[in-house]
């Protein structure tokens, strides 16, 4: 192993969160101790994408687990997902429950493949739509 | 929407704090990141559907927020490459890099490209220095 870090973070690359989620990063103690995938949409190709892009992406969380000693993934979903514009969702509330969905097979496909670590997902909710205030919030 | 400069790298933590302190030095906000491991690498899969995936992607994402700037950036001791050679590795990367520069510049030629190396430091285990290629 050529280092060591516990977290994996799986984030959208949407230019409105960077700030904020590196705030959020730093503040919960996992800036420096965590490997950053960071994709449109997050890890929604789990959810959605072809049979190819889903083996990739569970590729590249494995390089994590396996090669720098990965224990805890953090997936963070965020409300007005530009990614999620494709999937006719009329509301916030739309939006946010197909979302949540999206996380909860994502994580089931990871816990399927790397049974031993901890799955945390994360709700990102824009206050404004430039993410000037962002509420984080743990979700069960 | 538009954001300034989309920043192409790896997903290493050990290019967390030179990537911020490099963030907080220059004139690039707001930005968008993609970090996969290997960063560019992704771009050349030998699998189709995989590189078709992420080109289209990087395409869409410049088009859409009228990016100005992509920062590609590689790095010493990229797992992802797992090449032992420090020398081969730079090499290596490089010509990942700047093939990805030439792709992006077919689709879109005025965008203005940056290309970064990682120095690492064995003892710090971390990337210290991010010199322009």
């Amino acid at each position: 192993m050529s280092h060591h870090c516990n977290n994996l973070m799986i984030k959208c690359m949407d230019f409105r969160l960077q700030g904020k989620t590196l705030e959020w990063l730093q503040e919960n103690g996992y800036f420096g101790d965590c490997d950053v995938i960071s994709n449109a949409g997050s890890a929604k190709v789990l959810a959605d994408g072809s049979p190819d892009a889903k083996e990739f992406i569970l590729n590249e969380i494995g390089l994590s687990c396996e090669k720098h000693g990965v224990k805890n993934i953090i997936i963070i979903h965020h409300s007005d997902c530009g990614a999620y514009t494709t999937h006719d969702l009329k509301t916030p509330e739309e939006e946010k429950a197909k979302q949540l969905k999206d996380m909860e097979i994502e994580k089931s496909l990871i816990k399927e493949r790397f049974p031993e670590v901890t799955i945390i997902k994360v709700w990102a909710q824009m206050k404004d739509l430039d993410g000037k205030e962002v509420d984080f919030q743990i979700v069960q | 929407m538009k954001a300034k400069t989309l920043i192409f790298g790896c997903s290493d933590v050990r290019l967390q704090n030179a990537v911020e302190e490099m963030i907080k030095r220059q004139d690039i906000k707001p930005y968008c990141q993609i970090f996969i491991p290997g960063s560019v690498k992704v771009l050349f899969d030998k699998n189709e559907s995989i590189k078709d995936f992420f080109i289209t992607q990087l395409v869409f994402l410049c088009k859409k927020f009228s990016v100005e700037q992509i920062i590609f950036i590689g790095h010493e001791g990229c797992n992802a490459y797992g090449i032992k050679n420090r020398a081969y590795e730079k090499t290596v990367q490089i010509k990942d890099i700047n093939n990805a520069e030439q792709l992006i510049r077919n689709v879109i030629p005025t965008i203005k490209i940056t290309r970064l190396w990682g120095i690492l430091n064995p003892a710090k285990n971390t990337i210290v220095e991010l010199q322009t290629i």
